[in-house]
């Protein structure tokens, strides 16, 4: 009987197993160090380790699907950016070949090239994140800050579904009338949709006296209000977490204060010989982006052990 | 018209000898809703097979029983199949094809319908019983409810004139009983089709019914209507233990004086009845129990548990005492979480993130033999699975064989355990052939010979009558005068309120709402025992009958 | 002492005319009260005085008392939780996009802690059984279960009354039998108080304690059910006859012996019935006629097969159906068997994977909606989605041009004299009360003059009355030769008006005839009135109506 529902519940929900299953700050606070990171150090070795651990990441989040679709569209663009870059920026020093009369510089292809690891680290890094930390969790951390915005965006979401199917409805109605989006001219076609819309504001804003209603009558506005939080946080584990992300971070941070991680390109492009404490951030920025991969891999350690 | 008239019946059955029914003689007319109670093994479900020609057992039967001024032997098979309808107690027993519709369809293309006329019949159906939203699944994806309605459905799709039903909601949990319940009198009050009905859960049933039934021994005892069954079997005997099959209000109603009026059956007619009292006296001065001192024999500390990496979480952080000597209850939810919460505290399981502590050490340093010789004992929701013997007396020498007992010491414990359990003339029985509350008993007594400290029950009031359960009360709270710690998961409310000395909710994984029982029950508006709802307004703290009883005695009627 | 005591209450809005004249009644603890009448005649506004966050602002004089303390004098905080509102609509309660946030809502404004909450969900989610329901987003919700969780979100407060305005009116009828039966077990096993405004009582007067109608403006009768029906028989009272079950109908004007026991409930009628023993003359069933090739086919279906999605299931499954010039034809069937699929196939909106749909021999899908807007009509379950104007009388007048109809305001006066609507001329459509919207956005549609007409439960949420008009009204488009294709859950209307119906099951025709061959003999698909007259005396029928017409061939007995 497990076998059968265990495959059912495999295709139904995504478990929360691993790094899904931390605190979604704790998943904010990963994110937003990493996404700070990349935009700061500039040093390709930085940028193509942090590129290569994030697919390792998509892919043990299973998203590597998703990624693929992206890829594409990121390295067509991310080519365009090289080879415009290239052929169209004479500033910088260093001349590697001459072609048809214009010099191709060294330090616009580095710099375009370095342009578009980048991008293609945040894309992985926003794969990722789109993965796990999905609308309802974000919605959850921002609602202890922003506990107003917080509801508006809810109500949002509950209300998007309900107008989209009150919209086909009158859409429907209406064409029966002789209105119609899709048939006649422009100006019939937006003057129709136009008036779609003022029916579906209509209607839902006379709905929605009832839904105010609804909301007083069970004490909305009464006084003080206070929050169901269905996850919880405990702060001997996930405080651990956090604060091993933000050390690390932290000593990044301060390397890059003392000029390590950056390249300097323009004017001239100058690469000092790396030094042991290069070594050490690269080392520390492997940890913060491999984060994800060292929570499942113990997951995975302690399962396996369990068995 | 009478629908159903039984003269004189007796049966015997075949390799037996003793009598399963003596001189039983009833009339039920159409329309009627009639339930027949009594102890297991009283004959009841012999009756009710008895009705129905194609399941009656072999054996010899004296005595007439007419349909429709007939006698049964002379009407055609076709007629009666379609006219007679009966349901059994297990929802898969009776459950042949592998999707709804099929299942639904099966007796209509038995009898010869066109396609046309089947599907017709199957709209409906599935739309008088709201079965809408799982008329697609398989059957092996249905829950026992669903199941269970679905045999109704497939029945009442022949339009039968009579409906036999024996103990379709044991195997129920209660949300999904009630469901049945509500169902059933719908059909009966939409359609007019003649309802017999054995149970043992009589809360729901009396308010709907229009005869009640006693059955003992294999003869009713007492007949008539709800409201004046209880005078009939106070009359012959005052103490009469299927009283306290009835529905809480009649048993209070009982419990304080002979009246000689017609009894409450619902709710709301005991909450009305109780308002006569005073409500001075909230409380009454019980035996206060000492504080126990806080010395946990068992207990979890945020317990996490999943059956495999990809499953879902059944058990999230759980954290549980449960004191030594205590009878420890764990009420409400559905599904595999209870279970699992007793697996993982009888250390079958084990949980991925904290531990379990027995006798204040971890549950992994145990060894299998330290942990099941003599400490904890698990009785599971289906005993049968512990019987592997084909007589209950070898199963019970095995047993004492792997614990270790000698020849000597194994029979003398052997006759312990019978004396304890009652259970003498079972023991040369197969253990598939006994009943439910006797299958219990065994089951117990082959846990009692491993002398355990740590007692855990899984559902153990799951489909027995009252007696049983009365038996099972009293076994435990023996158990527990001698010092055994027992922990019961279960969803009978009332059965927790008169045996736990503590409680907890189980919902979503967690624990809550721990508390004696007391509290536990008045603390909840919805989630509470019958009497406690009756009693609510006046004695907020009332939670068994006999609570309510014992308060309105002290309090007195209230000369208004 | 009573827990609500109404006190010559009289309300008017500012500026109008009195809506409320002067009411007084008790409400005893534990009871089911059943206030209904007519629409506008004041209920909703009478309850709503009970909500104070939500009561509605006039001149009031008169008092409430609640457990014998006037209304205004509690705190706010004490009544929200004691006193649980739920209305009609269940779309437009709930605020939350998860049902989890959405029930716990209310403890999250008045302050309750996380553990609390989930201790309270707990205990409900055991005695409702709705866990599986818990994990859901709003929006994969049905009508019933949207209502339950409405009605959920309030018991967790753990209300000693609940007020209900309407709740089962947008529902189908089994989402309402179950929502009524929970509310019967509320009542039945926790004693709330249960106050309710419904139309369709016909299972409610076996089950209230107490009655009250109210017509305008005023408390016309009270009581309990049995002296409430024989009042309105004592009155001739025409207006709250019609609210009375089919079957008492029946045994007051039939039955010469009142000592009897009043029939409530079809267990009761049957009761009833068993005691008379006369043979009746059976009525001829009414045969479906055979298709005279001459009508002009209107609709044509044929083998129709659609799913939404590509993966998704089939919502139709080879429908076949024809309808001719001059058919009434009522489509029924239960949630989710492809009656709106239907409509919408045949008003072009979607195009089937399989078969063709066409319209007078045109597909529809292909149809400009100009061509479609000359062809038919379509009245949608909604009105609110009809009406596209600031008043209805420029609604009107936009179709007199788009249609280019001669006399255009002659036409209009006319109509809105045949539908009583004209003193609703100038007012804004969301203005009016849900009945009035639906026979204006009706008049609208026939000033076009289709000959096709397709109506999307046009009953619903309707009062007894509203429904009689209504159904005069159709019988008079029908007489004059207008084809109507209705969609709905109303078995007694259709039986009414309808001469060919369908049961739809499972995308499939699952049955087609007159109303008489579709709707006997069946358990579900039937009037409650056909389910007491089976295995009677009396042959089979499906209406009240049917009964009158019969019985005075008999000696009264």
């Amino acid at each position: 009987m497990i076998q059968t529902s265990s495959n059912r519940i495999r295709r139904l929900i995504i478990i929360d197993t691993g790094f899904r299953g931390l605190h979604p700050l704790v998943q904010l606070i990963y994110y937003t160090c990493m996404a700070i990171l990349i935009m700061l150090y500039n040093h390709p070795y930085f940028l193509i380790i942090c590129c290569f651990v994030l697919i390792i990441v998509n892919i043990m989040l299973d998203s590597w699907v998703k990624l693929l679709k992206w890829m594409k569209s990121i390295l067509f663009l991310g080519g365009g950016i090289i080879l415009l870059n290239t052929f169209l920026v004479t500033k910088g020093e260093t001349v590697l070949w001459i072609i048809g009369g214009r010099a191709i510089m060294l330090e616009p292809l580095l710099f375009s090239f370095i342009t578009m690891l980048m991008l293609m680290a945040i894309l992985l890094l926003f794969v990722a994140f789109n993965n796990t930390l999905n609308g309802q969790k974000f919605l959850y951390i921002f609602s202890s800050f922003f506990q107003r915005t917080a509801f508006f965006t809810m109500l949002a979401m509950r209300f998007v579904p309900l107008l989209k199917m009150r919209l086909h409805e009158i859409s429907d109605v209406q064409r029966v009338k002789g209105l119609s989006i899709s048939h006649g001219s422009i100006k019939e076609r937006a003057q129709s949709g136009m008036l779609f819309l003022q029916v579906l504001l209509t209607w839902s804003l006379t709905d929605a006296i009832d839904t105010a209603d609804a909301m007083k009558a069970r004490g909305y506005g009464t006084g003080e209000i206070s929050k169901y939080k269905p996850y919880r946080f405990i702060w001997k584990h996930e405080g651990i977490i956090i604060g091993t992300i933000v050390s690390l971070f932290g000593i990044c941070i301060v390397g890059l204060l003392l000029g390590y991680g950056r390249l300097e390109i323009y004017p001239k492009y100058n690469m000092p010989p790396l030094t042991l404490v290069d070594a050490l951030l690269l080392f520390c920025i492997t940890i913060i982006s491999a984060f994800p991969l060292i929570i499942e891999g113990r997951e995975a350690l302690k399962w396996h052990y369990l068995k | 018209m009478e629908i159903f008239k039984v003269e004189n019946v007796n049966f015997t059955f075949a390799e037996s000898s003793k009598r399963a029914l003596n001189a039983v003689s009833f009339t039920i007319q159409q329309g009627s809703f009639a339930v027949l109670f009594g102890a297991s093994g009283s004959g009841k479900t012999t009756l009710l097979q008895l009705l129905k020609r194609e399941l009656t057992p072999n054996g010899k039967r004296d005595g007439e029983i007419f349909y429709k001024g007939e006698l049964l032997e002379d009407i055609d098979a076709k007629t009666l199949v379609s006219e007679i309808g009966f349901v059994m107690q297990k929802p898969d027993d009776q459950i042949v094809m592998d999707t709804v519709w099929h299942e639904l369809a099966f007796g209509l293309e038995n009898m010869g319908l066109s396609n046309a006329q089947i599907r017709k019949k199957i709209a409906e159906m599935t739309s008088y019983f709201g079965m809408g939203d799982w008329f697609h699944k398989k059957i092996s994806e249905l829950s026992g409810g669903q199941k269970q309605l679905l045999n109704l459905a497939s029945i009442l799709i022949m339009q039968p004139k009579v409906l036999i039903l024996d103990e379709p909601t044991s195997q129920l949990d209660p949300i999904a009983a009630t469901e049945f319940m509500q169902t059933l009198h719908r059909l009966h009050e939409d359609t007019g089709v003649t309802i017999i009905l054995v149970e043992h859960r009589l809360e729901d049933v009396f308010q709907f019914a229009s005869d009640i039934m006693l059955i003992e021994n294999g003869s009713i005892i007492a007949q008539g209507s709800p409201r004046i069954i209880g005078q009939i079997v106070k009359k012959i005997n005052e103490h009469h233990i299927m009283l306290e099959a009835l529905p809480t209000a009649t048993r209070i109603y009982y419990g304080l004086s002979t009246f000689t009026n017609e009894s409450p059956i619902t709710i709301r007619e005991g909450m009305e009845f109780i308002g006569n009292y005073k409500n001075e006296i909230q409380e009454l001065p019980r035996n206060i129990i000492e504080q126990k001192i806080d010395k946990p024999i068992l207990a979890m500390k945020d317990c996490w548990f999943r059956y495999g990496r990809d499953f879902p979480d059944i058990v999230k952080g759980v954290s549980l005492k449960i004191q030594k000597g205590e009878i420890f209850c764990i009420l409400g939810g559905n599904g595999a979480g209870k279970t699992t919460l007793l697996k993982l505290l009888a250390g079958q399981c084990k949980p991925y993130k904290g531990y379990v502590l027995l006798h204040d050490k971890k549950m992994k340093k145990y060894s299998m033999e330290q942990l099941y010789k003599k400490n904890i004992a698990l009785l599971p929701q289906n005993p049968k699975t512990l019987f592997l013997q084909s007589t209950i007396r070898e199963d019970y020498e095995v047993t004492a064989k792997l614990i270790g007992f000698d020849k000597m010491e194994a029979s003398l414990q052997i006759e312990r355990v019978m004396k304890m359990l009652h259970i003498e003339s079972l023991m040369d029985m197969h253990p598939h052939s006994v009943s439910g509350g006797e299958l219990q008993k065994i089951a117990i007594g082959k846990l009692l010979l491993l002398q355990p400290k740590i007692l855990l029950l899984d559902e153990p009031t799951k489909g027995i009558d009252v007696f049983a359960k009365k038996q099972l009360q009293q076994l435990l709270q023996q158990l527990r005068a001698q010092g055994m710690t027992i922990i019961i998961v279960t969803h009978d409310m009332d059965f927790a309120a008169e045996i736990a000395d503590c409680c907890g909710l189980y919902f979503d994984g967690e624990v809550l709402a721990i508390d004696v029982p007391k509290s536990f029950f008045a603390q909840n508006n919805y989630y509470t025992t019958a009497a406690n709802k009756i009693a609510r307004q006046l004695y907020p703290n009332a939670v068994t009958c006999e609570d309510v009883i014992e308060l309105c005695i002290a309090n007195g009627l209230d000369k208004k | 002492m009573a827990l609500f005591k109404v006190n010559q209450l009289s309300f008017c809005y500012p500026g109008e005319q009195p809506l409320l004249k002067d009411i007084s009644f008790t409400i005893e603890e534990g009871d089911f009260v059943v206030l209904c009448g007519p629409s506008g005649c004041g209920k909703s506004t009478l309850l709503r005085l009970f909500i104070q966050p939500i009561a509605p602002i006039g001149e009031l004089t008169g008092d409430i008392y609640y457990k014998g303390q006037e209304l205004s004098q509690w705190e706010s905080r004490t009544l929200l939780e004691e006193i649980g509102f739920v209305m009609q609509n269940p779309d437009n309660q709930i605020v939350m996009d998860e049902v989890m946030k959405e029930i716990v809502f209310a403890l999250e404004n008045l302050g309750y802690s996380t553990f609390e909450m989930r201790k309270r969900v707990a205990e409900m989610v055991h005695f409702f059984g709705i866990e599986h329901l818990l994990h859901k987003k709003v929006a994969e919700l049905s009508g019933g279960q949207k209502q339950i969780i409405n009605l959920l979100a309030v018991l967790l407060l753990k209300p000693r009354v609940l007020i209900l305005d309407e709740p089962t009116s947008q529902l189908d009828p089994i989402a309402a039998k179950e929502f009524l039966s929970i509310l019967a077990r509320l009542n039945e096993e926790f004693g709330m108080t249960i106050i309710i405004v419904e139309h369709r009582l016909e299972e409610l007067f076996a089950v209230a304690d107490q009655i009250l109608m109210m017509d305008e403006g005023r408390i016309q009768i009270t009581g309990t059910s049995e002296m409430c029906i024989r009042q309105v028989y004592e009155q001739q009272n025409a207006i709250f006859k019609s609210y009375v079950p089919s079957i008492t109908k029946l045994f007051m004007e039939m039955e010469n012996d009142y000592s009897q026991c009043m029939p409530l409930s079809v267990k009761e009628g049957k009761r009833w019935l068993a005691t008379k023993n006369t043979s009746f003359i059976s009525k001829p069933m009414m045969k479906s006629v055979a298709k005279q090739t001459e009508k002009e086919l209107l609709i044509e279906m044929n083998d129709v097969y659609f799913q939404y999605e590509k993966k998704g299931r089939f919502v139709l499954k080879g429908l076949s159906l024809s309808v001719c010039k001059g058919d009434f034809l009522a489509i029924v069937g239960g949630n989710g068997c492809g009656k709106s699929t239907l409509l919408k196939a045949c008003i072009g909106s979607i195009r089937p994977q399989r078969g063709f749909v066409k319209l007078l021999g045109n597909h529809t899908y292909k149809l400009h909606s100009k061509e479609l807007s000359q062809q038919l009509a379509y009245l949608p379950q909604n009105p609110q989605a009809y009406f596209a104007h600031t008043t209805i009388e420029k609604e009107m007048q936009e179709i007199v041009k788009r249609h280019q109809i001669s006399n255009g305001t002659e036409r209009i006066e006319a109509i809105c004299k045949e539908f009583n609507i004209s003193h609703l001329l100038h007012r804004h459509p969301e203005d009016c009360s849900g009945g009035e919207m639906q026979r204006a956005a009706l008049a609208c549609i026939l000033l076009g003059n289709p000959q096709l007409i397709m109506m999307d439960e046009p009953t619903k949420g309707m009062d007894p009355i509203a429904k009689q008009q209504f159904a005069d009204l159709l019988q008079n488009l029908h007489l004059r030769n207008t084809t109507i294709i209705m969609v709905t859950h109303d078995i007694e209307f259709t039986a009414k008006v309808a001469n060919s119906c369908m049961i739809l099951f499972n995308g499939e025709v699952a049955v087609q005839g007159t109303p008489s061959e579709v709707f006997t003999g069946n358990y579900f698909y039937t009037t409650p009135f056909n389910r007491i007259t089976r295995n009677s005396c009396m042959p089979e029928m499906l209406t009240v109506e049917e009964a009158f017409d019969l019985w005075p061939a008999q000696v009264r007995f």
